[in-house]
């Protein structure tokens, strides 16, 4: 315990670290959401017409990548059991929906 | 022995607590945390929980584990006043226990009760007397805690100046302290960033209460206050801060208060109560006429409990959905109108929203609302369902 203490906040540090390149790693694809307002209008709006289209609840949705053309979720139906988890392409334009595998 | 039956006996409380929560089923916040659905909070409890969801009692482990945690929290609250006499220690103890966020709160699986547990731990650590030296070798350890809390919700941050008090009375280096408190803070925030629908979530929370008259709102936020601590611990906890002048304290009671006016939730109130037992332990003379404090303390919480509604009956989540889990052909539950993730936690089978298109996947539709073109796709109504239920025809 008394070796744990000396290195107490390396080990704070080393945390903050890791939660930082998780969370780098995830925020990098998600960027243009922030720094460009027109696809973000574009994003949310093509999200939200599909999940209403395929009956998805909103809550499921997990946005992994956005590009200029399309957006690509993770749609996850929770439930008691083993979860199934489908990755989809949304395209911006037709909003037509592919899988992520297919495009 | 003595100390073995009174553990015995608080946890025969907690679990009764558990019990209470659990007669009304789970509520649609409490299925986010136990499905892990990623909204709003950060992921550390919820993971933990997501963990356990193969356990069959998954909603009473976690009852009965948080509804423990609270109520034999109050070791914490008697560890700093070791020196007191035995009556002041009595009272300060049952001011904790009957006070009506742990009456009301203690078995209910949310993240307000564990935030205030984590305010709990650091009124302990700012309180706490001994070796200045020792405890100044621990600020490390502050800061992990600190880090954790604040993935475990974001009203963490209310216990920001309390955290503040710590390393600023521990002697830490006045920019190793703003680095250490500040760091967590922004990967909370680039958590948000990452998470677009939390962060949907935190600005709709956050303007919930615009629209609501200021009179309103200050009744809400007020009684929010003084039903969490029975009235009397209420009370007594901000003339004691007041008293002390504890301005950590004094601050995060602030920041609560605050937080409530804009975002008003019946559920935060639990908040408020480490904060509360914090300004009697700064101030111990205001506990002056301790029995009948405790006497007025226990009656204003049967009052309130008297005043208040019960639910014995399970929800309508749980009755319909534990039929047609018992259904033997495969495909998805379709549910229209507004529903609560606890339909989601219910069931065995994916949901989705209802659509007439979708109904070739969907071995059941639960109507909240109107189902219109369910008739015609082989489906048939049930009878004696808390609402409106179609299957489809084998």
């Amino acid at each position: 315990m008394e070796r744990l203490n000396t290195q107490q906040w390396h080990i704070y540090w080393i945390a903050c670290f890791t939660v930082f390149i998780a969370l780098s790693v995830r925020l990098f694809p998600l960027l243009p959401l922030y720094t460009n307002i027109d696809l973000r209008t574009q994003v949310q709006s093509a999200v939200q017409s599909t999940a209403e289209r395929e009956g998805w609840l909103i809550s499921g949705v997990s946005i992994q990548h956005v590009s200029n053309d399309s957006v690509e979720v993770l749609y996850r139906s929770y439930f008691r059991g083993a979860d199934s988890i489908e990755c989809y392409a949304i395209s911006l334009q037709s909003r037509s929906l592919s899988a992520c595998d297919a495009s | 022995m003595r100390r073995f039956l009174v553990i015995i006996s608080l946890q025969a409380y907690a679990v009764l607590l558990a019990l209470y929560q659990g007669l009304a089923s789970v509520r649609t916040d409490e299925a986010k945390y136990l499905l892990d659905i990623p909204y709003p909070h950060p992921p550390l409890m919820r993971v933990l929980m997501h963990v356990t969801e193969q356990f069959p009692l998954q909603e009473f482990f976690w009852r009965i584990t948080l509804a423990t945690l609270m109520v034999q929290s109050v070791w914490i609250v008697v560890s700093l006043v070791k020196k007191w006499a035995p009556e002041k220690r009595l009272t300060l103890c049952g001011l904790w226990l009957f006070s009506s966020a742990i009456l009301f709160q203690a078995g209910s699986i949310m993240m307000a009760p564990i935030t205030a547990l984590q305010g709990l731990l650091f009124v302990w650590i700012l309180l706490r007397k001994g070796d200045q030296k020792a405890y100044q070798g621990k600020a490390g350890w502050v800061a992990l805690l600190w880090l954790g809390s604040l993935f475990t919700a974001y009203q963490s941050v209310l216990y920001g100046p309390i955290v503040l008090a710590i390393f600023i009375r521990r002697r830490v280096h006045f920019l190793h302290t703003i680095v250490a408190i500040g760091v967590p803070i922004v990967l909370v925030a680039m958590y948000i960033a990452v998470n677009p629908l939390a962060a949907a979530s935190l600005i709709n929370a956050g303007g919930q209460n615009i629209h609501m008259p200021f009179l309103d709102t200050a009744q809400l936020v007020l009684g929010s206050w003084l039903w969490s601590g029975s009235v009397v611990l209420s009370l007594l906890g901000l003339v004691g801060m007041i008293r002390a002048k504890q301005w950590a304290l004094l601050g995060s009671t602030a920041l609560v208060f605050g937080f409530l006016f804009t975002s008003y939730r019946p559920y935060y109130a639990v908040l408020f109560l480490p904060l509360l037992v914090g300004g009697v332990l700064v101030t111990p003379s205001v506990l002056k006429r301790s029995a009948t404090l405790l006497a007025l303390q226990i009656v204003v919480m049967v009052w309130i409990f008297a005043h208040t509604q019960l639910s014995f009956y399970p929800s309508p989540a749980r009755t319909v959905m534990q039929q047609l889990n018992q259904l033997p052909h495969d495909g998805v539950v379709l549910v229209s109108g507004t529903f609560g993730h606890q339909w989601q936690y219910e069931s065995s089978s994916p949901l989705y929203r209802y659509s007439a298109v979708l109904l070739s996947k969907a071995k059941a539709v639960v109507c909240l609302d109107s189902c219109p073109g369910v008739r015609l796709y082989g489906f048939y109504p049930i009878e004696n369902t808390a609402t409106e239920v179609w299957v489809r025809q084998q």
